[in-house]
């Protein structure tokens, strides 16, 4: 049985804002086992960071304490330090020294010998792919290079553990990957802890051997991937038809078929409030007046109302036990009852769903555009520099 | 977050190897940022015109604007490290398994170090200039001025280290130079000699007036018109005194601050 490398008891973090205070991490405990890929899922500011800032002896907790790599972050921090690297989510190397140069200045730092300082040097900057790189300024590197400096720099003083903050945000897909794999890599060849922040399910799904659902500073499940989509009992069937009358008649028909978890209706993206509220001015329009109303004479108006009604949801998910066995007999309904089912998918349970399960909302919401995270980025910053 | 417990933060353990290594990377960045070497040099040629050559009695002024080049460049090379909490790296040394005390006497003698280079690039171009008059002993007079050249980048930079540990960003830097940099140059008897008059007492309370004075010690010795205004090791235990001051201050404040 593998030995604990991280364990963590109560751990809780209130920061004062002003007269109020926010408790960004509530007494939260857990462990991390040598050698595994951990990771942090929640949506910004769900208590992430504010963890790994603990456990790396950036924060002092409020209360409750944790054991990093066996020293006590609260009693020990110095040995803390000497015993994990850290990536941070911005990045934190100079960018008028080399690559090497920044490499040197760490291990100087952390103690490395002397003798062993540049052949560890050339070994991590080996592993990450960057040797041809060395000596160039980081200024002139890509995003993706000075994220694998960084991972190379965090794993100079041979850590017992990795700590990544957010490993690959804002980089483009491609680098993301390759990221993954040199991550992965590590943990396989090198057989390092690794423990991660992200908020991307692919991320904690391609990389963690277990994933620590975290949200308003709790705790809200830990274990396998796999372990957690087992919780949610079923596949998913997403079906489209072909305007909402028909939806509805069809939600109506299955409501007593057997094995069924859930049904959502996917709202379209149009605001749909205005929406509603547009209709039932046009609804008040028609009922007013004794002449026929405008609107049906009116092409364009006509246009108006037909493109709101595209615009009611026509879709819907089904959360079904054995999924693929019963879309038979569904279909069966819908042609029964003349429905007419425009597209069909079936989808066994990502990790999306398994957030939506057990916070009741999507991670999405919050992090959707690039803008939004670049904005969120800056204003970290921002808030780090006041 | 204060970081009262955590005897990291608490311990005065200092690790020379890796002062020295953060003061390295500060003369390295310095170095490879020509603006800044050239801007160094432009004003310092600046103020050597400017003060010295159109004011009149060149040697007085010149003696006294060489150490308010050292300020000026001692209190950018002291805030510098606003630059690096702006640009992220500032939280790879506060991870570090280092105390706070290392980092700042790292900090302390890497702005030492710069400031000291541009003191004696000005006082090299003031000399060439022919501001203290060409005579044999000039040249000893430049040599013996060096420790103080080294005396007053210590005390800026320190000063610069003290006012970095109060500033989140660099809106703050013209209140900076306004409130504390231009009071300290206008005092400290650079341009106008205050000796012997009532006013030369209140200046004694800016640390940049000992600067001065030792200065003038050295380069001005054997000029019988001019005298300066303390004895010589007054000013050097007052700059040393005020540079302890600023150092230990700044210490403590950064070991009280937070991490993040």
């Amino acid at each position: 049985m593998a030995t604990n490398i991280i364990e963590v008891k109560n751990l809780t973090k209130i920061f004062d804002v002003g007269t109020n205070q926010v408790e960004a991490v509530k007494g939260i405990s857990f462990s991390v086992r040598e050698g595994e890929i951990f990771g942090f899922l929640g949506p910004n500011g769900a208590g992430k960071t504010t963890t790994l800032n603990m456990l790396s002896t950036l924060l002092f907790p409020t209360s409750g304490t944790a054991k990093v790599a066996g020293y006590d972050i609260n009693n020990e921090p110095d040995m803390v330090r000497k015993n994990i690297g850290m990536v941070f989510q911005e990045m934190s190397l100079d960018i008028d020294l080399t690559g090497k140069e920044n490499l040197e200045l760490h291990a100087i730092m952390y103690g490395v010998d002397k003798k062993t300082r540049n052949q560890r040097i050339m070994e991590m900057l080996e592993i990450v792919q960057l040797t041809d790189k060395a000596n160039i300024l980081v200024k002139n590197y890509s995003g993706g290079m000075k994220r694998r400096l960084e991972i190379a720099r965090g794993l100079l003083h041979y850590p017992k553990c990795l700590f990544l903050d957010e490993p690959t945000l804002g980089l483009d897909p491609q680098t993301r990957r390759s990221i993954w794999d040199h991550i992965k890599k590590l943990n396989e060849e090198y057989g390092i802890t690794i423990i991660l922040t992200t908020h991307y399910m692919e991320e904690a799904d391609a990389l963690c051997d277990r994933i620590c659902i975290i949200d308003h500073g709790e705790i809200i499940a830990l274990d396998t991937s796999e372990n957690l989509k087992g919780h949610l009992k079923g596949d998913t069937i997403s079906l489209e038809f072909e305007n909402f009358k028909a939806l509805k008649k069809f939600e109506a028909k299955i409501k007593d078929f057997a094995g069924i978890h859930a049904i959502k209706i996917i709202t379209p993206k149009t605001n749909m409030r205005q929406m509603l509220s547009k209709m039932a001015a046009i609804r008040a329009q028609m009922s007013g007046g004794k002449k026929p109303p405008a609107i049906m004479m009116d092409p364009a108006k006509h246009d108006a109302m037909s493109k709101m009604m595209r615009s009611l949801p026509t879709k819907m998910n089904i959360i079904i036990e054995n999924g693929s066995e019963k879309v038979a007999s569904l279909i069966k309904i819908a042609n029964d009852s003349g429905i007419k089912i425009k597209s069909l998918t079936i989808k066994q349970p990502s990790l999306e769903e398994v957030f939506i399960h057990y916070t009741g909302r999507s991670i999405r919401d919050e992090n959707g555009s690039r803008g939004a995270t670049m904005r969120e980025i800056m204003q970290r910053r921002m808030r780090s520099v006041m | 977050m204060l970081c009262e417990k955590g005897d990291i933060m608490n311990k005065i353990d200092i690790n020379f190897t890796v002062s020295f290594a953060l003061a390295k990377r500060e003369f390295i960045k310095y170095l490879r940022n020509k603006s800044r070497v050239i801007t160094s040099i432009f004003q310092s040629l600046m103020f050597l015109f400017i003060f010295g050559f159109a004011i009149g009695n060149q040697a007085l002024v010149s003696a006294g604007i060489i150490p308010q080049a050292i300020l000026f460049a001692g209190i950018f090379s002291g805030v510098s490290i606003v630059m690096d909490r702006m640009l992220g790296f500032f939280k790879e040394i506060m991870v570090a398994p280092i105390s706070r005390t290392t980092i700042t006497i790292g900090r302390a003698i890497g702005g030492t170090l710069v400031a000291s280079i541009q003191g004696i690039i000005l006082i090299t171009l003031t000399s060439i200039f022919g501001a203290f008059g060409y005579e044999p002993l000039l040249f000893l007079k430049i040599l013996a001025a060096i420790p103080i050249i080294f005396l007053t980048a210590f005390l800026t930079t320190s000063l610069g280290n003290l006012i970095s540990t109060r500033m989140k960003d660099f809106h703050q830097m013209q209140f900076i130079m306004t409130f504390l940099i231009m009071p300290l140059f206008f005092t400290s008897g650079a341009i106008i000699d205050f000796v012997g008059t009532p006013f030369f007492n209140f200046t004694l309370i800016n640390p940049m007036t000992y600067c001065v004075d030792a200065m003038r010690h050295i380069m001005l010795a054997g000029n019988p018109t001019i005298s300066a205004g303390l004895p010589l090791y007054v000013d050097i235990i007052a700059i040393l005194a005020f540079s302890l001051v600023f150092i230990i201050l700044s210490a403590y404040i950064f070991r009280k601050s937070e991490s993040v």
